[in-house]
């Protein structure tokens, strides 16, 4: 069992949070309806729904790319207004990759932003391009990668930054089932000597057992929390740990709150154009 | 042994001029007008040494740099501000698509009388026909600018100057410079007819003068010059295509 101290201030808290989107020229499409919910620093938080629901929309919102209809992010104690790159990164299920950059070009990115002295900035690409083991693959461009290599070079990206808080939204989504297994367990990894807080967005009970110390179950458009489920299921936690009697009976469990919401089979949301 | 393609497409050339030679020389078409080839190359190097061709190519050549460069930096500058809003967007490429539709050549009479037979008005005939590809060409890279990495580099924290620059500008390279290709081959087609149609010099001046004294020979070089420089500027670009584009991967 990992011991946990959770700080009064947390890392992200999400208050009262709603969002509405304008259809057509009258009507609105509510995508979030009143979502609160804690992470703690150092926490690897899951957020479970069905597809559509509204979870990317969330971490979109606490990344500072949209704005809320109503309610409020805070980080760290600060409201978000807008994007904040020094506290919060977010790697999304495409990589994103600049096509025209090399590998290690494409982590020098988000640091060019920042305008981080070169030097600093060469030894935090190796660093974090050998963290995510990429190392031999550095001028590569992303077409000639792998969508789980490109996903490492994304990872990279954004760990390279060193912000405290790295939002997830679906990262090993658009990957096979063992690609995925595999990069979830580097997540753990580096996440076990980096002392990150997490927020991941998934629609996979298995991955969101797997990684989180907790998981929040979201009901089916518009989006609420529905349960807060705390995983207590030994660290350090491999791939093989999905065999456990311990997993099983959280994945029912989570399945049983989840059907629910499955079932009420809400059509995907309609394109904001 | 592999033989390399450039090689098949000298022998495909020498073919056709073999031919040509062939064909000629038989007289079933009149030499008037169908001259053999090496009557052309005799009678293009006449012109080449008494340097009445090195009078009109520079002409040509002038203006065809100067329309190029205006339509280069209009077109580019206009493709920019244009894709930058919905609003304008929305507004304006209809338009822009519909004027690149209409046959330039009808208002180049008008031209012609309001700046005259000289090289102003090639100019100002070969800009407005280099013009339209470009823009639109604009246009179209920035539309194809992935969306999902605009929002990537907004959360890193890029201003709109730092995503213009490092997202929409090289997402549009490629595009741009295949506009600016087509914006060049037009400006020239442009330029050409506006000499045959009204000038005092320039490579269409001398092929319209050639052709009125049943010159063939002369013509056909001429022609031949005149695709040579065409086809110089498209190798340019071809490089060019290539170097932006090789992040592509492996073609």
């Amino acid at each position: 069992m990992r011991g946990r101290t959770l700080l009064t201030e947390p890392a992200i808290e999400l208050r009262n949070l709603k969002k509405s989107y304008p259809v057509g020229n009258d009507g609105t499409i509510e995508v979030v309806r009143d979502v609160s919910l804690r992470v703690g620093a150092r926490e690897l938080v899951s957020l479970l729904g069905p597809s559509g629901c509204g979870k990317s929309t969330i971490l979109a919102i606490v990344a500072g790319l949209t704005s809320p209809t109503g309610g409020e992010v805070r980080v760290n104690g600060d409201r978000v207004e807008g994007p904040r790159p020094t506290e919060i990164t977010i790697v999304f299920q495409e990589p994103n990759l600049l096509p025209w950059r090399r590998a290690d070009q494409n982590v020098r990115y988000g640091l060019e932003l920042r305008g981080v002295d070169p030097k600093v900035m060469n030894g935090l690409v190796k660093k974090y391009l050998n963290l995510v083991g990429l190392q031999g693959f550095e001028k590569y461009y992303p077409s000639q990668l792998s969508g789980g290599m490109a996903q490492r070079v994304a990872l990279a990206r954004a760990l390279a930054l060193e912000t405290s808080i790295v939002l997830l939204d679906e990262p090993f989504g658009a990957l096979d089932e063992n690609t995925r297994s595999i990069l979830g367990d580097e997540l753990l990894r580096i996440k076990s000597f980096t002392e990150k807080t997490m927020l991941f967005v998934t629609h996979s009970i298995e991955e969101a057992l797997h990684l989180s110390d907790r998981v929040l179950i979201l009901s089916a458009r518009p989006a609420r929390v529905k349960d807060d489920i705390r995983i207590n299921l030994e660290t350090p936690r491999t791939v093989e740990l999905r065999w456990s009697p311990e997993f099983q009976e959280y994945k029912v469990r989570i399945w049983q709150s989840l059907k629910d919401e499955l079932e009420r089979d809400v059509p995907e949301p309609v394109a904001n154009r | 042994m592999k033989i390399p393609i450039w090689l098949g497409q000298i022998a495909l050339l020498l073919t056709f001029l073999g031919l040509w030679e062939i064909v000629a020389s038989i007289e079933i078409i009149s030499p008037v007008l169908l001259p053999r080839f090496s009557q052309t190359i005799i009678s293009i190097s006449g012109v080449v040494a008494s340097g009445e061709l090195n009078y009109h190519l520079l002409i040509t050549m002038e203006e065809l740099l100067s329309s190029f460069l205006i339509a280069a930096v209009f077109g580019i500058g206009a493709g920019f501000l244009i894709a930058s809003t919905k609003l304008l967007r929305e507004t304006l490429e209809p338009i822009l698509l519909l004027l690149f539709a209409i046959p330039i050549a009808v208002v180049y009479p008008l031209i012609a009388v309001w700046f005259g037979l000289g090289v102003e008005s090639k100019i100002l005939f070969g800009s407005i026909y280099g013009f339209f590809p470009i823009a639109t060409n604009t246009i179209a890279g920035v539309r194809s600018t992935n969306k999902s990495l605009m929002k990537m580099s907004k959360s890193m924290g890029a201003s709109s100057t730092r995503i213009f620059t490092s997202i929409i500008f090289p997402s549009a390279t490629p595009t741009l410079i295949t506009g600016l290709r087509s914006g060049l081959n037009l400006a020239f087609i442009g330029i050409i007819f506006g000499e045959m149609f009204a000038s005092l010099g320039g490579l269409g001046f001398l092929i319209n003068s050639s052709s009125q004294v049943l010159d063939s020979a002369k013509v056909f070089g001429l022609i031949g010059i005149g695709l040579l420089v065409i086809v110089i500027a498209n190798l340019a670009f071809n490089r060019l295509e290539i170097r932006s584009s090789r992040w592509r991967g492996e073609l």
